[in-house]
């Protein structure tokens, strides 16, 4: 496992205690230059681990809850008269920042969700006619609460694609739980800690993860995995190729955490639940697709030898 | 580092290994149930308790996670077993042995099978429990049920060879395989040599009972009146028999010792060509009553046949006093045809020629037993008139006497025929048939007593006859020179009948249903019970039927050999190129490809098998380092040349052209270190 990397998660678990494994993954995310869901109850620990993540890589941090009365503007920023110059000035809004915590996205109405996820999707924002580039790094972490349906406007299954994961923290194990009753995680730790790397860095990260190597043989075993998800029967829909570069380009990204310069099936098959469990439904079955379920399904795929 | 590399996530492996085993050994639990299932009735109790306890804690250990009974544990259970086996089975270790001893191993073999192949080898067993189902019955119940074992094994089969996919799909293969069978089970039935003794050669001493014996003293048949299986069961051909001439015949004794009668010493001889042009002309007359019996196991070589015989099937030898005698005891259901003509119907004697000396060697041969029948015998004999005035006369003493029919008779003493007729003066058909032949014989009269059934219940849906173990009987005949015209003749009288004349009219049991035609108030029940009994006939006389003279026949007909061969060992050969044949194109057929021409590939591939050979298979959806922590954490031992070899191919396969200095070398060396891997050996570490 990456040192750097390691670290890291080690540093992040100190606040989020007994989750390693989605600290790992939501820092894939990151490192692939992709944008994560996480679906969970609230009190979990969704901002704190935003907050967190930014923290140790030493990135600008934003938080923003999504309401049903949000519009574009107050996302994207607005522009102001300004007497003195006698012209109008930009107000940038929350989201140029570097880490954008979402708070319960699918509370705002359609109309906010495309302006947010058209900004995620190509890195710049427009306003009155004027294209704004981002910052980089950007990453955004949105989260839902899975329960409270009333009111809200479920993100369609084209805008879930823009998120290159959908995680779910689940409740901390009982160990855990009593660690996080002393008092151990609590948010005094935060300011704490040490900031792990430089804020180039994690730039620098991104250009390495896309530089991993993944063979033929790997691609082969990934366009078997594409291939199953429509050829089956088991999906209502099988997977785009814009999703087939999602899988692509995590793998990548775990192969990265995971010390390596080149990916295995195995990279493919520890992300592949995360980031097509919001991507796939089940032709059969309406209800949620669990990662368990998913991984039976796709332990059928034959792996190229 | 590189040990950590491949033993990362060892925990987790166990727990999906855990989920995994339950996945398969359930089905497999469930195979098994099913496969024991038919033999619980004739299982000792404890041995089905005993398979319901093992099972039932292996099943429970998916739900509470106990651990698996250690090694020493298993051989005690095994041993524990064994000992009861033997001692419930001491008397004899027959069929019913064979079985228990499955069940036993069945039993406990769930908690040994954690690899593959302990599981394929449970599986192959539980099919060969489901064929020992044939021992108890070849009903037609239990062949659709034994169908339906194999289904489920089959599809517990299924379920382990291809864990990923789900059950539904397995139970559809399943099927779809065995409907695939079918017409290859139809025409092993056709060609498959049949083996002329039973399966294994396991003859099972207390297979087959029969309500006769070798010897008629008065205790022998009472002992069965209320056991109601089928003795035989009979179809008529054109002619049926009045409900009051339903006398089967199977046993004529010939000696008596004063308290016990015994069959003749052996005459026999082969019954197909037949001894006399009388009884040629018998057969061929148009009263010639001509049956179909089905007769059930009864281990005695004894074949029943309607009052009297004149044609039996070819295989069978004629016994003394015009019986039909099988040459090998009778211990599978048989079917053969057999003509017979009623004695009062023929008008010519169907046995003129009598042992003359019967009377003399009876009478000499019981020294001074029963001296008061003998006085009442000197009476008879000097009586005018011809043996059948005498022999009313004998009759009348019955009826006039107050007998009475009993299956419960006061115990005779040492004098047991004077008993019997001037003391006790009731009993059952033994009692008056040895009483009546005995008297006879000391009047000078030659007299035998003949063992058989009598009655008979009408299938009103299969129009068949069900003769059951009740129904035994004896009557006597006596010799009658003055018959036909003076050349003489076996006549039959039964003494029983004049005490209870119901009897004859009646089974014992008391359904009256005889040769009568059927009556439509029978209670729903009882008509159900007919109807599945019928066709159970028809399923046995089209199963049990097909034996290896009726497969002669077929083969014969077909032209596919010819007509003086005897079909057997051809056949054998023949049976046997073909399976071999299909064996081969399915071989060839279904032959692993090589997935390549790339040695690396194929090389993969015969490093796969040798770990498959050594109990490790490989999912086809698992990654190369999952595959080798699965191989390590089972193989200790082998972990540097797993790790070695992992490494090799996983930069051959994933890492980048740059990594790797010279692929075709390292590709190389990678096919070196598979072909010197060698898991078989258990390494010292």
């Amino acid at each position: 496992m990456s040192q750097a990397v390691e670290q890291m998660v080690e540093q992040v678990s100190r606040v989020i205690l007994g989750k390693a494994q989605q600290i790992r993954l939501a820092l894939a995310c990151f490192f692939a230059r992709g944008h994560l869901l996480i679906e969970d109850y609230p009190g979990i620990g969704k901002t704190t681990l935003a907050k967190t993540l930014a923290k140790c890589m030493g990135l600008d941090f934003q938080r923003m809850q999504f309401t049903s009365d949000l519009l574009p503007g107050d996302i994207l920023g607005v522009s102001v008269f300004d007497r003195n110059t006698a012209g109008f000035t930009f107000h940038p809004g929350p989201i140029f920042t570097q880490v954008f915590l979402v708070d319960e996205i699918n509370r705002a109405t359609p109309k906010s969700q495309s302006a947010l996820l058209e900004a995620m999707e190509e890195g710049q924002v427009t306003v009155e006619g004027e294209s704004r580039p981002l910052n980089t790094p950007f990453f955004v972490i949105a989260t839902q609460n899975p329960l409270e349906q009333a009111g809200t406007f479920p993100l369609p299954e084209s805008q879930m694609d823009r998120f290159l994961m959908r995680l779910s923290l689940g409740y901390p194990d009982r160990r855990a739980e009593k660690r996080i009753l002393k008092g151990e995680g609590s948010a005094g730790v935060i300011a704490d800690l040490a900031c792990c790397m430089e804020n180039t860095r994690v730039s620098q990260i991104q250009d390495e993860v896309a530089q991993v190597h993944a063979s033929d043989h790997f691609l082969e075993y990934l366009q078997d995995i594409l291939e199953f998800t429509r050829t089956s029967g088991e999906f209502q829909l099988g997977l785009s190729p814009r999703a087939g570069l999602s899988l692509l380009r995590a793998a990548k990204a775990w192969a990265y955490i995971m010390g390596r310069d080149y990916t295995i099936p195995e990279d493919l098959q520890e992300i592949l639940p995360w980031v097509v469990g919001h991507r796939l439904r089940l032709r059969h079955d309406l209800g949620h697709l669990s990662g368990k379920k998913l991984m039976d399904l796709f332990s059928r795929v034959r792996i190229p030898v | 580092m590189r040990t950590a590399y491949f033993t990362a996530v060892s925990k987790q492996q166990g727990r999906v290994s855990f989920d995994q085993e339950k996945k398969e050994a359930v089905p497999i639990i469930i195979a098994l149930v099913s496969a024991i299932a038919p033999h619980v009735p004739g299982l000792p109790l404890w041995i089905t308790l005993w398979c319901m306890a093992m099972w039932g804690y292996m099943l429970a250990r998916f739900k509470t996670g106990w651990p698996l009974p250690s090694v020493s544990m298993r051989y005690l259970l095994t041993f524990i077993g064994l000992a009861g086996l033997l001692a419930t089975f001491r008397q004899g270790i027959g069929a019913d042995a064979f079985v228990g001893l499955m069940a036993l191993m069945a039993a406990i073999k769930p908690f040994e099978m954690h690899t593959h192949r302990h599981r394929m080898i449970t599986l192959l067993l539980t099919y060969f429990i489901i064929i020992t189902a044939l021992f108890r019955s070849d009903a037609l119940l239990i062949m659709i049920y034994m169908i339906f074992s194999v289904f489920v094994t089959t599809t517990a089969l299924i379920r382990i060879n291809a864990p990923d996919i789900n059950m539904n799909q397995c139970r559809r293969l399943a099927g779809t395989i065995l409907a695939q069978a079918l017409p290859l089970v139809v025409v092993l039935f056709l060609v498959f040599p049949r083996l002329p003794d039973s399966l294994f050669g396991i003859q099972d001493p207390t297979a087959g009972r029969s309500g006769l014996s070798n010897t008629l003293s008065p205790g022998k048949i009472s002992s069965l009146a209320k056991d109601q299986t089928p003795a035989f069961r009979v179809e008529f051909g054109n002619i049926r028999p009045r409900s009051d001439q339903l006398y089967w015949r199977a046993i004529v004794f010939e000696e008596f010792d004063g308290r016990t009668w015994r069959p003749s010493a052996e005459k026999t001889q082969a019954a197909g060509n037949h001894p006399t042009d009388e009884a040629k002309k018998a057969a061929q007359s148009r009263t010639a009553i001509v049956q179909t019996i089905l007769l059930a196991p009864h281990n005695t070589h004894w074949l029943m046949a309607l009052d009297r015989p004149v044609k039996g099937p070819n295989w069978a030898l004629n016994g003394q006093g015009r019986t039909l005698k099988s040459r090998k005891k009778v211990t599978k259901k048989i079917q053969y045809e057999v003509t017979s003509l009623i004695p009062g119907d023929a008008n010519h004697p169907l046995e003129p020629v009598p042992d003359q000396n019967l009377a003399a060697k009876i009478i000499s041969g019981n020294g001074a037993l029963n001296p008061k029948t003998r006085k009442f015998a000197q009476t008879l004999r000097q009586t005018p008139g011809t043996p059948a005035d005498k022999v009313r006369r004998a009759l009348a003493y019955f009826r006039e006497n107050g007998f009475s029919y009993t299956l419960t008779p006061p115990p005779l003493g040492t004098h047991p025929i004077d008993d019997f007729l001037f003391n006790t003066q009731s009993g059952y058909c033994e009692h008056y048939a040895s009483a009546l032949a005995f008297l006879l014989n000391s009047a000078g009269i030659p007299a035998r007593v003949v063992g058989g059934y009598l009655g008979g219940e009408l299938n009103p849906f299969g129009n068949f006859l069900t003769v059951r173990q009740s129904y035994a009987h004896a009557w006597v005949e006596y010799f009658d020179g003055t018959a036909f015209k003076n050349t003489g003749d076996w006549i039959r009288t039964d003494p029983t009948g004049v005490v209870v004349p119901n009897r004859v009219r009646t089974n014992p049991d008391g359904s009256s249903v005889r040769i009568a035609p059927g009556n439509r108030a029978l209670p729903f029940m009882t008509r159900l019970g007919f109807a599945l009994e019928a066709l159970n006939l028809k399923w046995e006389t089209w199963f049990t039927g097909y034996s290896a003279f009726e497969q002669n026949a077929w083969l014969k007909a077909m032209g596919l050999i010819k007509n003086n061969q005897a079909g057997g060992p051809m056949l054998f050969f023949l049976t046997l190129c073909g399976i071999s044949l299909f064996a081969g194109i399915l071989i060839w057929r279904f032959k692993k490809k090589p997935v390549s021409s790339d040695p690396v590939a194929l090389a993969f591939e015969q490093f796969t098998d040798k770990l498959s050979r050594a109990g490790i298979v490989r999912a086809p959806g698992q990654g190369p380092v999952a595959f080798a922590q699965a191989c390590i954490h089972q193989r200790p031992d082998l972990t540097d040349e797993i790790q070695l070899i992992m490494e090799l191919y996983i930069g051959l396969r994933y890492k980048g052209s740059g990594s790797v200095m010279d692929s075709d070398q390292e590709s190389d060396r990678f096919r070196v270190c598979v072909k010197r891997f060698n898991p078989s050996k258990k390494k010292k570490r």
